[in-house]
């Protein structure tokens, strides 16, 4: 549990104590369930890895061969797939894959490219010809095109997009060409950790009930933002889209606060779970937030001690249940 | 830190107008504190709050100095504040000096009163020993942990837990020689002199943005601020020091508003840092 720290009274002590312990003692995810015969061996830097030495055992990741011993350099959980031993780290940085989907903010504009910070050890670029233009017509960029790159993308523009590949440094390029990525505007955006985020095959939800957009980038930032239609924005350059703006602000017509209120609903269910160490998945962050509805628990008041607990105590009758199906 | 798209920008000027906040807080709300004392044990008293995401710890050092001449029947304190390079990349090295120099000039005015000692928080004269003589000199140090905006009232509260949590030892004046010479003191290990800090008065810092005032904002608000007012209020009410920031120019009548709005705030503020001064002070008392 990080940063979050609600000052708790004795009995949520109590009750979170029980329920910490009943998540240990119960197996995290169904793939351990199936391999319930090993059982997973955690451990720390410097800890021998028992290995059987007639075999020719292939040390992977986060082992290091010491004095004839496999010793781990990692803390993590150690795993063998036939002759392979590695140790997985649990709390590791991104490790990007070809077709993951990112948001990222746009830090530098460079000829023909934009840089964007992207939570990873370097930073990833995205060139002008894997972007769309404004007028939607397929063609060979120009110089002019490249002078007027900053009508596209700005500097701190949050942008949304998909990993293509990787280039020969280890840096990453990235595409935005479907009508589903590109710029991401009345929102804000989450960073968490990004060994929380696994990968599914939605990353983009519009839960309806809300008309929230919520964008769980495998890099660990989340976009909780108002629901926007692909491809409304996309036509119109950055000076257009500022003038509509401050019209919009003095007249006075900002996001609906029924939509707000939602966001920021559930962008405290994503600080909360995130601060708990839960994966963070759809289903996790919307029933966070129905049950916070549920408990009549105030939007700022969900980073306090009753969540807190509360959904603790789910997630151990959730895991508990689904022991019992597979069981 | 990290710059903020226009969208985003927008997204928060538009909550602040709206009453709702990027975490769910109204206007003049603040965010759950948490107070630890007696967090430094070599010190004479200290304390940790966190405000939000700010995390501040201040310690209080006494030690035996002599007064100064145009004063001499009163103690001497002084304010220091360290930006840790923990709090934020751009602290290390010489990069936090501007700021920490600027929230020691704010605490030193909001705290320790006039040049002739009148209406500060802590009663000068409540430190001498020995008139001329022998005086205790005290030293307040704040660093920041963490930095996530309103630095200047989470010092503050965190100074005056921290007097709450400090003991001055007892001096006993052994001899007394000529005039010219320093007397021989004995300092007491048992008996200590608490202060009381019902007096002493929080910061509440009213950040403008657009036409509304928000009252501990976090970073990303204060970007987006045109003017900030910090106002020292006492229990009573009363005005113990005011601060200006920002480069937009303030009608007088906003400036009045905002002091208004930050006495009705303070209000919350002294009764919620009094509970937890309590609650430390009974947690202490029972290990």
């Amino acid at each position: 549990m990080r940063d979050l720290q609600p000052s708790l009274n004795q009995t949520q002590r109590v009750r979170l104590q029980s329920a910490l312990r009943q998540l240990h003692s119960l197996p995290s995810s169904s793939s351990s369930l199936l391999y319930s015969v090993a059982v997973a061996v955690a451990v720390a830097v410097a800890d021998p890895i028992h290995v059987n030495h007639e075999d020719n055992i292939l040390k992977g990741h986060g082992t290091l061969d010491c004095d004839g011993e496999v010793v781990a350099t990692l803390c993590g959980v150690v795993e063998r797939v036939n002759k392979l031993v590695y140790v997985h780290a649990l709390q590791a940085r991104y490790k990007p894959e070809v077709g993951d989907i990112i948001v990222g903010r746009v830090i530098e504009i460079a000829p023909k490219r934009w840089r964007l910070e992207i939570n990873f050890s370097q930073v990833a670029v995205l060139m002008l010809s894997s972007m769309n233009l404004p007028d939607g017509i397929q063609r060979r960029r120009t110089a002019v095109d490249e002078l007027n790159m900053r009508s596209i993308f700005e500097e701190n523009d949050v942008i949304c997009a998909e990993v293509r590949g990787f280039q020969h440094d280890g840096s990453l390029h990235l595409q935005a060409r479907s009508q589903k990525y590109g710029k991401l505007e009345r929102g804000q955006l989450l960073t968490v950790p990004a060994y929380l985020v696994k990968r599914r095959k939605k990353h983009f939800h519009h839960l309806e009930q809300y008309g929230v957009d919520l964008i769980i980038g495998c890099n660990g930032f989340i976009w909780v933002g108002e629901h926007v239609e692909a491809g409304e924005n996309v036509g119109m350059l950055v000076e257009d889209q500022k003038k509509t703006s401050i019209a919009e602000e003095e007249s006075g017509s900002f996001t609906p606060l029924e939509t707000r209120k939602h966001i920021c609903r559930i962008a405290n269910a994503v600080r909360l779970l995130s601060a708990l160490g839960f994966t963070l998945t759809v289903e996790a962050i919307v029933d966070t937030a129905e049950a916070s509805l549920a408990s009549n628990i105030e939007i700022n008041d969900m980073l306090g001690a009753k969540l807190f607990v509360q959904t603790v105590e789910r997630e151990v009758q959730r895991r508990a249940s689904m022991v019992r199906k597979k069981g | 830190m990290v710059g903020l798209s226009e969208g985003e920008r927008r997204f928060i000027r538009g909550g602040i107008a709206q009453d709702l906040r990027s975490d769910g807080r109204r206007r003049l709300q603040y965010c759950p504190i948490s107070v630890q004392t007696g967090v430094i044990p070599q010190a004479n008293g200290s304390a940790r709050v966190r405000l939000g995401a700010t995390d501040v710890i201040a310690t209080i050092k006494a030690e035996l100095g002599k007064p100064s001449l145009l004063q001499p029947d009163k103690g001497k304190v002084s304010i220091h504040v360290d930006c840790s390079p923990t709090a934020a990349p751009m602290f290390e090295g010489r990069g936090g000096e501007e700021l920490s120099s600027e929230l020691s000039l704010a605490l030193e005015r909001c705290l320790l009163g006039g040049k002739s000692g009148a209406g500060a928080a802590i009663d000068l004269s409540s430190l001498i020993v020995l008139d001329g003589k022998v005086c205790w000199d005290l030293y307040i140090d704040g660093l920041v942990i963490s930095s996530d905006g309103n630095l200047l009232d989470t010092l503050a509260a965190a100074i005056k837990v921290a007097l709450s949590n400090t003991g001055i030892p007892k001096v006993n004046i052994v001899y007394d020689g000529s005039p010219d010479d320093q007397p021989e003191v004995d300092v007491s290990d048992e008996e200590f002199l608490q202060f009381d800090t019902s007096g002493v008065p929080v910061v509440i810092t009213l950040t403008k943005v657009g036409k509304h005032y928000i009252v501990d904002a976090t970073a990303e608000e204060e970007s987006q601020m045109s003017s900030a007012v910090s106002v020292s209020v006492n229990r009573n009410g009363q005005i113990c020091g005011l601060i200006k920031r920002g480069g937009t120019g303030l009608d007088p009548s906003v400036i009045l508003d905002m002091i208004s709005v930050a006495k009705h705030v303070s209000k919350e503020l002294i009764s919620m840092l009094d509970s937890e001064i309590a609650a430390a002070e009974a947690s202490d008392d029972e290990s």
